[in-house]
């Protein structure tokens, strides 16, 4: 049998091109600016040099990813124990119940991040509604304690990114044939293993595309960590907007940019991998 | 051995109040025999099948196996194993692995679970798929495995839910042998739901007519078509003539009706008082049972033989057999089929004949068409 024609047909270059020119263009000017020196008022230096990088070695910055990528894990995994049995809830409601809750669950895209981000601060921030029915309440606390910390922007990133894990979830459970999971009550299988050998196996390439789309942008988030966070919780996101807006340090920006992009990387070839599909063996 | 007590399921719907999916039904199955459920769809048989798998909980009624209750406990506690309308095969796991799931989950030793896949799979000819993925199976080969899942559990029934529904005609009567067979040689008791009637008279120990919930009827296959006992079972199984007519009354075994100017006489399937009224009634009768005659041997028909005079219509040449067509009157067409080679020769369209039948082989239910 001849084989699909898979090269890229015209169709597809005004977006190669796109791709090119917009983002393989500036990865490569960012790979470039961070093996120069920062100039003396904040310019680049043309001059060849490692220092961008050795810079990372420092505690501080090692601390600081390392925050940021725990802090991505936690959302993620966050957003998969919660996301899993909703997009479960969803999948196996009647038609017309699924519509609405599809409405409802693409609600926080019809409103900018920055926004909704903002509006949290205000709910639970000092002089907020939730500050005030506590003092009504009488509870003695702290009235800053809510303005900014980790754990709200914990909160901000899970809320933000929730949808991204249902949706693809949401989709493949959709199409998930449930009499698979009566196949496996018949043949003695409990409800663990019909969650364990049943579906999350045949769900993964849902669950590791979901993991993705929430791991890879919360890594570099810097709007609700600056946000929620305030200034001692500093994120990778962060850091590197720093170098660029206020340190003006534009080549160890890069530098920080670059080591986040290979982990990145690194990281999400790990989950794909995962959540290939496994190839059939051949006999 | 498995004993099915005043069984009731109703769905809530919170828009209709629904009529019971099975109501108040009572069955026994018996050990070792290949028992089906026949019955259009949404008569209930599925339904029936999966409060025996546990799939389902029945409103209420009891389910006994062995003297035992058994419709409390969850689908893993029942000694049964069901084939799937669409194979539910775990499309994850190749052809072993879906073959020793059930195995695996009852922590039998590794060499024993080999043991017992591999012959279980060389009892329905798998052995050369086992390392396949479901989706490069046929269909007939993902049914294989899917029998094979359910069989090398041992379980004291197997449940079938229209197992060969997807398969097409040549490769649904190949598997039908196969079943049989397999059924035979492991003498296991087998309940099969079908709603095709010619599947469940080829392969059935005894047959259980459904029809809105209800049991219509529980024979032998033969017995099913010869001695139809309600018009239900009647007309869903196998071919029927019907002819509408007005009961008239008893005479002495046999009921009369008139259809059209002609007096009947048929085997009563009627309860005595609604005879006496005059009532509208149908007499059924398997085409293959009318013969025709050329008009002009009349004198040669027995007097208790009944008779309706018509003019060939129609001839349908359908292989084995012809249908012909025959009407009696302007709204009265009755279809015979003849299998005689000879007869059918003579028959021409627009000849005059007569068409004879046995009331033995007539039966008159109440009702209209």
């Amino acid at each position: 049998m001849k084989k699909p024609d898979r090269s890229l047909s015209l169709l597809g270059w005004p977006a190669f091109l796109w791709f090119l020119i917009f983002l393989i263009g500036p990865l490569l000017l960012v790979l470039m600016t961070s093996f120069f020196k920062r100039g003396l008022y904040g310019g680049i230096d043309w001059q060849f040099s490692f220092q961008s990088y050795v810079r990372i070695f420092n505690a501080i910055y090692f601390d600081i990813f390392w925050k940021s990528l725990k802090l991505s894990f936690l959302t993620t995994a966050l957003c998969l124990l919660i996301g899993f049995p909703m997009a479960w809830a969803m999948a196996t409601a009647t038609t017309t119940r699924r519509v609405v809750y599809v409405f409802l669950l693409s609600i926080p895209f019809l409103m900018n991040l920055i926004i909704r981000v903002f509006a949290i601060r205000l709910f639970v921030g000092y002089d907020g509604p939730l500050v005030q029915l506590l003092t009504w309440l009488h509870v003695d606390f702290d009235h800053y304690v809510m303005t900014q910390n980790q754990i709200l922007v914990l909160y901000g990133m899970v809320t933000s990114y929730l949808p991204f894990m249902v949706f693809p979830i949401y989709t493949a459970l959709e199409k998930f044939d449930f009499s698979l999971i009566e196949a496996n009550a018949d043949l003695g299988g409990n409800s663990m293993d019909a969650l364990f050998k049943i579906l999350i196996p045949n769900t993964r390439q849902a669950i590791a595309n979901g993991c993705l789309l929430v791991f890879v942008p919360t890594l570099g988030e810097f709007v609700i960590p600056d946000l929620l966070g305030g200034a001692k919780n500093m994120l990778a996101g962060n850091l590197i907007t720093e170098q660029f807006l206020k340190s003006r340090d534009w080549p160890f920006g890069a530098a920080l940019s670059v080591v986040l992009t290979i982990i990145l990387c690194a990281l999400a070839y790990g989950i794909s991998a995962w959540g290939k599909p496994h190839q059939e063996k051949e006999d | 051995m498995l004993k099915i007590v005043g069984i009731r399921k109703s769905f809530f719907n919170s828009s209709v109040k629904q009529e019971a999916a099975v109501d108040s039904l009572f069955l026994d199955i018996r050990e070792g025999e290949f028992f089906s459920l026949l019955g259009p769809s949404g008569c209930g048989k599925t339904t029936l099948l999966r409060m025996i798998a546990g799939l389902e909980t029945p409103t209420s009624g009891e389910i006994l196996l062995d003297g035992r209750r058994i419709d409390q406990l969850p689908p893993q506690q029942r000694p049964f194993n069901m084939v799937f309308q669409k194979y539910a095969l775990f499309p994850h796991l190749t052809v072993f692995e879906n073959v020793a799931f059930g195995l695996n989950l009852k922590k039998i030793s590794k060499n024993e679970i080999q043991e017992r896949v591999q012959e279980i799979l060389a009892l329905v000819n798998m052995t050369h798929y086992k390392d396949r993925l479901p989706e490069t199976l046929s269909g007939g080969q993902s049914q294989r495995v899917a029998i094979a899942r359910a069989l090398v559990n041992r379980p004291r029934i197997l449940l079938l839910d229209e197992p060969l529904s997807a398969l097409d005609q040549k490769l649904r009567e190949h598997m039908q042998t196969e079943l049989k067979q397999l059924q035979r040689q492991l003498g296991l008791t087998f309940i099969y739901v079908t709603h095709d009637q010619e599947e469940a008279l080829a392969l059935s120990d005894r047959i259980g007519v459904m029809n809105r919930g209800r049991l219509e009827q529980v024979s032998e296959p033969k017995d099913l078509y010869d001695e139809p006992r309600t018009l239900f079972a009647a007309q869903f199984v196998g071919p029927m003539t019907t002819l509408e007519g007005e009961v008239l009354g008893m005479d002495g075994n046999l009921a009369r009706i008139r259809v059209g100017d002609t007096v009947l006489h048929g085997r009563s399937k009627m309860e005595e008082p609604q005879i006496a009224s005059s009532q509208m009634a149908l007499a059924l009768i398997r085409p293959e049972r009318l013969r025709l005659l050329e008009t002009k041997k009349e004198p040669e028909i027995a007097s208790n033989m009944n008779m309706l005079s018509g003019q060939i219509l129609q001839k349908i040449f359908r292989g084995t057999q012809t249908e012909v067509l025959v009407e009696i009157t302007k709204d009265l067409v009755v279809k015979a089929i003849v299998t005689d080679e000879e007869l059918d020769d003579k028959l021409q369209v627009g000849m005059l004949v007569s068409v004879v039948f046995d009331p033995k082989d007539t039966f008159l239910f109440l009702g209209n068409k």
